[in-house]
């Protein structure tokens, strides 16, 4: 069957297969900031927004999201031009292997439009369904909350 | 064995109704598909998605409150409609399902009637005394409390759930929601809603609901009834939770065992009970 949904931004038309995952349609169109762990809807990295906002794609059929829009880390920044929540990852170092990361990023992409000034346990909140084997997750906490600062000076600047 | 043959995308209550209908078993509806795309078999040819057909609305109606059953939990956690202190246990159920990835998809109808066993909404909706509007059966509403058992629910198989409707409870009542789980991530090894009306030193009104621990969620009416009009002290709630703990069904799964399981429903429910009459005995 035929769907129609917008990718980062740019509208598509794509075929896929009833109970095809969305996480398998953005990796076989090349998104490969989507990443596959467990399959189950528990360790968050395979988190896209879907119409803005933080899904599973792993349990998320690709039919769901017809007519909507997607956007993967891919779509948050780019090298050249990264996004805040992005600026301050790397600014705390706070990705080791890395894995988690991309799901993290659309994850707190979600929770800071929603919440633009959080507490430390809002974000700890938060960051429920999103595992990391390597860091421990405080500096991501750090760097979410120092994030929160930027964007909240950024939409302060220009409005 | 079938895959998955089709996904179809009705526009109305009417027309979704009539797809399931035709396929006399083979479609099935989906709402946020967080249960349906984590099963390795969908158990039907095709879906209906009922998210797209006007049951995505929270609100309030005079004395009631009503929810379309597609409204994502997520909704649920940013209403206004539900940001009132007689529902700040309802928010704290809300915020206790799952995480937010689940939470953004997830849809109310889906957690209250799915048959999920570790669903954290049931016990919460019990205590208000929801029930549920039904399209595509005979029967046009039903309580939550009935549509529950297993044995009803076959009974209207094929009928949609459109709405949760609850009467706003009394400005006076006090509510608690305890979700006690094994790790902060962890699902439930209870849930324990309760809502409690006072008159002076008395209970005048006293519900109470448990999750999770006994094969289905229900509303502790032995407990119930016997709190009504008596004297708010430690040695009644003791009664009480005597009471209701000496013929309950409890689990016994890898979770948790039953001996465990049976001592600690005691001791939430004396906790909650006190803590929800402002007596202290800790919120968690
Ligand atoms: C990783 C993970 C963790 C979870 N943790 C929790 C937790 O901590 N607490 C908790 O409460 N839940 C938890 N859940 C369960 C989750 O809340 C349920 O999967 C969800 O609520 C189901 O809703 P849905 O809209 O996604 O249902 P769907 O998957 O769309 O549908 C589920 C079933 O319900 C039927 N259905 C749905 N809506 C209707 C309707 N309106 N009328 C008739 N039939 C309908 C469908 O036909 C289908 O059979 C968890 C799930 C996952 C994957
Ligand atoms: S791969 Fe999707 S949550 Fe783990
Ligand atoms: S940085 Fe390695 S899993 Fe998070």
């Amino acid at each position: 069957m035929k769907i129609k949904l917008t990718i980062n931004g740019v509208p598509r038309e794509t075929e896929i297969t009833p109970d095809e995952k969305l996480l398998g349609l953005l990796r076989r169109e090349g998104y490969f900031g989507v990443k596959f762990g467990c399959g189950r809807g528990e360790c968050g990295v395979c988190t896209v927004l879907l119409d803005g906002r933080a899904v599973n794609s792993c349990i998320t059929f690709a039919a769901q999201a017809h007519n909507r829009s997607v956007t993967t880390v891919e779509g948050i920044g780019t090298p050249d031009n990264l996004h805040p929540i992005q600026e301050a990852i790397l600014d705390h170092g706070a990705a080791q292997c890395g894995y988690c990361t991309p799901g993290i990023i659309c994850l707190a992409r979600d929770f800071l439009d929603e919440n633009p000034d959080p507490t430390e346990e809002q974000v700890r909140d938060a960051l429920k369904g999103n595992l990391c084997r390597c860091t421990g997750y405080q500096k991501y906490v750090e760097a979410i909350l120092d994030a929160a600062g930027r964007m909240r000076k950024l939409s302060g600047d220009s409005g | 064995m079938p895959t998955l043959q089709d996904f179809k995308r009705p526009q109305s209550v009417a027309e979704a109704v009539a797809m399931v209908r035709e396929g006399s078993g083979r479609g099935g509806f989906v709402a946020g598909g967080t249960s349906l795309g984590l099963a390795r078999m969908v158990p039907y040819d095709y879906l209906v998605d009922i998210t797209g057909i006007g049951l995505n609305e929270i609100r309030r109606d005079g004395e009631s409150v009503r929810i379309g059953a597609a409204v994502t939990i997520g909704q649920l956690a940013i209403s206004p409609v539900l940001a009132i202190g007689e529902l700040q246990f309802l928010m704290q159920a809300v915020l206790s399902v799952a995480t937010r990835q689940i939470r953004n998809m997830a849809t109310v109808g889906g957690d209250l009637i799915s048959g999920y066993p570790m669903a954290d909404l049931p016990a919460a909706f019990l205590v208000l005394e929801a029930k549920l509007s039904l399209a595509g059966v005979d029967q046009e509403t039903i309580l939550l409390r009935d549509f529950l058992d297993p044995a009803v629910s076959r009974g209207l198989n094929g009928g949609l759930v459109t709405e949760i409707i609850f009467p706003v409870p009394p400005p006076d009542s006090r509510g608690t929601f305890i979700k006690f789980a094994r790790t902060e991530n962890d699902v439930a090894l209870f849930d324990l809603a309760c809502l409690v009306r006072l008159k002076g030193d008395q209970f005048e009104e006293v519900r109470v609901a448990l999750g999770c621990t006994t094969p289905l969620p229900l509303r502790l009416t032995a407990m119930e009834e016997f709190l009504q009009g008596k004297r708010v002290q430690a040695k009644v709630v003791a009664q009480a939770v005597e009471l209701a703990t000496q013929d309950l069904p409890i689990l016994d799964n890898i979770r948790g065992g039953r001996t465990y399981r049976k001592q600690m429903v005691g001791v939430l429910l004396r906790r909650t009970l006190l803590a929800s009459v402002g007596k202290g005995g800790g919120s968690r």
